[in-house]
């Protein structure tokens, strides 16, 4: 195919190689040259309107737009002569001209396209003296969106989004010249499960998330890479946080995931971090308790029971190596009961991100070997049932309830406070996936890895931090120490037990994700002899 | 050699808009002919007839069909633009009232040349009553044979689909017009693609002004060397000028390309009302830079000409200013225009319509510095060659040119504080 030809051009005297046809901003911010722009957005349709992205190229008497220049042989691109210089400031020049210029109580300021560009490509002494134009603010968009009209610069990206993205026609640009405006279709609102994307998308201030807004400069955030736990997508996502505290999440690029996108319940996913959580301990009659007298109740009730009444359920949405912690813990108990699964009604799957999955590691289970077997230890649960994350009694209604009843000693180690927990014997918080390093399996087998952006919240740790811990206590040896027992520790054993994951290294698992299936079909050519393969 | 009407030559007929009189007069005479030929004899006759696209850009017809890919198998489209919106234009309103089969003749012919069977007719908003006459030409046409399936037995088939706009001038700009046939906003698209590649419903499309088509069956009829005797070497054929403002007869007149401005002015229009001296001409519609009357003494009314004098010959819409008129006012009005018409999609133009027209409004109110000149001379620059389209070069040329030949009017309003002018003018009673 003619679109993987690659091809030389120059870029600013230098020659480069990009592959034909190729966006030609995207060629030049790959070679790290800047150019600015607002309109263009490699997700969406390509509309030309911003006129920022001008460069010169030879030949062509007019400036072009890079973003409507597919990339091609022999191209002579100037992106810094003195006449697109001039160019970017006289549209620099024309955006604010009617602009508020209301960045110390703007959302946006710190990230904005606007900011930045003036700062590096501006720089003029305003000549407006007259009135601007005024036009509607705090416009409510939609659950997630509030806009400011005077501050958008009409780059439709958000209607782009929502039209080819998203596949629903809320916004569009009413009115004409310096009134034009985005608003909702008339009786319609944003509210389509991806609206959240267009504040990400939205270059300057117009459009703000009424979830983020006003509570953190983002100058004081740091950002943390990590996955969304929302579905089996595992979308990437950076974790934006504060004083221990996640103050929002955005999606983080990943085209062979999620792309730039990130649906809005998992955008407002984090808030399971800092809301219902099991900071320390629970215990029947008492209720929430210090962490180490849960700890001592877990124990006991461990220590007394014959491995063969005890019964374990691990948890798709437990962290691949939390799902080891605890196929490791269970098999220190012979004859005792595993399964591993979710009793949560499955989700709406669309064509774009959502997965019918609603668990990030549900893969994960398999390829360790701990899905299945729910159901048997629903019609006959052992006399001490220990869950793993899992709510079975909130998602699994009556007929749970019911049979979780008839359980002696129902214990659960778990990030929240859940109806599970508050029917159990004695209960463990948990750290959550921001609170760890470590790895979830996607729904096609897409290994990705998520760091740690807070310090644990209150007593929660992580869970094969608990199970050495226990394990310890009961004098049995689980084969890592209980601190610190970070992901590098475990991986050792990890990868050596589990066949799924053969010579894959925690340490080396790349940006975008390892495909398991793939990876292990490439370590295994790279690990055959030459000979017997190949042809003749 | 006496001058034999094109455009024209029913005009003053009774009844010309009817079917009976257009065939009284020859009409649809060469229609079966053309049907007979093979298309790309049609588009070679008009290649060589040299005819130019008369809607404003003056692009050669012929070349422009050229363009189409060949040997598509996707539809080809034929738009003919009866948007008619340059302020100072009205040739193209008149044609379709009083001799709208000239127009479906020479539409169906250039259908035929570009194999095209399904033509639109996009027509302005406020044309009603030239709505309403093509659409009873078109019934009567269809009626007739001369539209439709096999059209005169030639196995050719033509419809013409005629589309209502809403009254937006962007809507004559050919994707925008293409987009607004296609039910969305009226806003030009980013080219490329051009339309004779992706054009209308993503297929292969020709956009082409009315009196264009209308000169196509008599090109046909009497073949291109015809054509090319009259007008210059570069621009031949006979245009409509479309004269408003201050003259005694306002009105369209069809000239021969080449004809000397002031003879269309005093000759046709009967020169410049009540015996006032003549001021400046815009002389192709509100976009093009204006000329002083020193300047419209020298040029002729074709676009090589017009061109070396730093105008253009648009759409043949003749402004004629006399001695009265407030050049600021003027400009005024037109800026305020274009402002309103500014789609709204390109910053430069979105901004720079509405920063200008409010610049304007404010020197002629008495408010305005002489800062504020330099201000509009570098906005224009800035508008200029920046955007998808042409309304920000539409906006900004007459901004440049008045501001140039007519300066000292400008600063006059600044130092006095005021427009000096005392009198109200033509412009001022239509503002008003």
């Amino acid at each position: 195919m003619s679109e993987t030809k690659t091809i030389t051009l120059f870029l600013n005297g230098a020659d480069v190689r990009a592959r034909e046809g190729r966006n030609l901003v995207d060629v030049c911010e790959e070679h790290g040259v800047d150019v600015p722009h607002f309109c263009y957005h490699p997700g969406l349709k390509v509309e030309g309107n911003c006129r920022m992205c001008m460069v010169e190229i030879e030949g062509m008497p007019k400036l072009q737009v890079a973003c409507n220049m597919p990339a091609r042989e022999g191209l002579k691109v100037h992106t810094n002569t003195e006449k697109v210089k001039e160019a970017q400031r006289a549209v620099l020049e024309f955006l604010l001209v009617n602009h508020p210029i209301d960045c110390p109580i703007c959302d946006q300021a710190g990230e904005c396209y606007l900011q930045d560009y003036y700062m590096l490509h501006g720089k003029y002494r305003s000549r407006l003296e007259d009135e601007k134009v005024h036009k509607p603010k705090v416009v409510d968009l939609g659950p997630l969106v509030v806009l400011d009209t005077e501050r958008c610069v009409l780059c439709s990206r958000c209607v782009r989004f929502c039209r080819d993205v998203a596949g629903v026609e809320e916004l569009y640009i009413k009115n004409r010249g310096d009134h034009s405006e985005i608003t909702t279709f008339p009786g319609r609102v944003l509210e389509n499960p991806y609206s959240g994307n267009v504040v990400d998308i939205c270059p300057v201030g117009a459009l703000t998330s009424k979830d983020f807004r006003f509570k953190c400069r983002v100058w004081y955030l740091k950002s943390t890479p990590s996955v969304c736990p929302g579905c089996a997508r595992g979308c990437n996502t950076h974790v934006d946080h504060h004083a221990n505290e996640i103050q929002r999440l955005r999606p983080r690029e990943n085209a062979a995931v999620n792309a730039w996108w990130l649906c809005d319940e998992g955008r407002l996913g984090y808030r399971s971090v800092h809301e219902g959580r099991l900071l320390g301990g629970w215990l029947r009659g008492k209720g929430e308790t210090g962490a180490r007298e849960a700890f001592e109740e877990i124990a006991g009730l461990l220590a007394v029971a014959a491995a063969s009444e005890v019964g374990f359920v691990a948890s798709p949405d437990l962290p691949l190596e939390a799902q080891f912690a605890v196929k490791r813990f269970a098999a220190l108990f012979a004859g005792a009961r595993v399964a591993g699964g979710s009793l949560r009604p499955p989700w709406i799957e669309d064509g774009l991100l959502r997965k019918a999955d609603r668990h990030p590691n549900t893969k994960g289970l398999e390829i360790l070997g701990l899905a299945g077997g729910l159901d048997a230890i629903l019609e006959r649960p052992p006399r001490l049932l220990v869950v793993f994350e899992e709510d079975l009694v909130g998602d699994g209604g009556e007929r749970a309830r019911a049979t979780l009843a008839r359980v002696e000693s129902l214990v659960v180690l778990g990030t929240r406070r859940t109806a599970t927990v508050e029917g159990a014997r004695a209960a463990l918080g948990v750290a959550t996936y921001a609170e760890l390093d470590g790895t979830f399996v996607n729904f096609e087998g897409r290994l990705q890895r998520f760091r740690r952006a807070l310090n644990p919240l209150g007593e929660a740790r992580a869970l094969p931090e608990i199970l050495a811990d226990l394990a310890a206590r009961l004098g049995k040896e689980i084969g890592w120490r209980p601190t610190p027992a970070g992901p590098e520790v475990l991986w050792r054993d990890l990868a050596r037990e589990t066949p799924a994951l053969e010579g894959v290294h925690f340490a080396e698992i790349p940006a975008e994700g390892l495909r398991l299936d793939l990876a292990r079909e490439a370590i295994a050519s790279a690990g055959a002899p030459t000979e017997g393969r190949g042809g003749p | 050699m006496a001058f034999e009407p094109i455009l024209t030559r029913n005009f003053t007929k009774r009844d010309s808009h009817r079917l009976a009189t257009y065939e009284a007069g020859g009409g649809y005479g060469v229609l079966r002919k053309a049907l007979a030929m093979a298309p790309e004899a049609l588009v070679e006759e008009v290649k060589a007839s040299g005819l130019r696209g008369r809607g404003g850009a003056g692009f050669p017809t012929g070349m422009k069909w050229g363009f189409l890919p060949k040997g598509t198998d996707r539809a080809i489209y034929l738009c003919v633009n009866a948007d008619e919106s340059e302020p100072g234009t009205f040739k193209d309103r008149e044609i379709m009232e009083r001799d709208p089969h000239m127009l479906i003749e020479g539409t169906v012919i250039s259908s035929h040349a570009i194999r095209c069977r399904h033509a639109y007719v996009y027509i302005r908003g406020e044309f009603e009553f030239a709505h309403r006459r093509l659409r009873e030409a078109l019934d009567e046409a269809r009626r007739a044979g001369y539209v439709g399936k096999n059209i005169l037995g030639s196995g050719v088939d033509l419809e013409i689909t005629i589309h209502l706009g809403a009254g937006a001038y962007i809507c004559g700009e050919e994707t925008a017009l293409l987009e607004s046939i296609e039910g969305k906003k009226g806003q030009p698209r980013l080219k490329p693609p051009f339309p004779a590649i992706v054009g209308l419903f993503g297929c292969p499309t020709i956009v082409n002004n009315v009196e264009t088509l209308a000169a196509v069956p008599w090109i046909v009829e009497r073949g291109a060397k015809a054509y090319r005797a009259i007008g210059t070497e570069k621009s031949p054929g006979t245009k409509l000028f479309s004269v408003s403002g201050h003259v005694e007869r306002p009105g369209n007149y069809e000239v021969a390309l080449g004809t000397p401005m002031m003879e269309l002015i005093e000759k046709h229009a009967g020169g410049v009302r009540g015996g006032r001296r003549l001021k400046a001409v815009i002389p192709g519609g509100s976009s093009t830079p204006v000329l002083t009357a020193e300047e419209c003494a020298r040029v002729t009314l074709d676009y090589e000409s017009l061109q070396a004098a730093g105008t253009f010959l648009g759409s043949g819409g003749v402004i004629v200013m006399d001695e009265g008129t407030c050049m600021v006012w003027a400009l005024s009005i037109i800026e305020d225009f274009y402002a309103h018409e500014s789609c709204g999609q390109c910053t430069p133009c979105r901004e720079g319509t509405g920063w200008v027209a409010r610049i304007l409004r404010n020197i002629e109110a008495g408010h305005g510095k002489m800062s504020d000149l330099d201000v509009l001379a570098s906005v224009a620059r800035n508008m200029m060659g920046t955007t998808i389209c042409p309304l920000s070069d539409a906006a900004a040329m007459p901004l440049e040119s008045f501001l140039v030949k007519f300066r000292g009017e400008f600063e006059e309003h600044v130092r006095r504080g005021g427009c000096p002018l005392a009198g109200r003018s033509f412009l001022e009673a239509v503002r008003a």
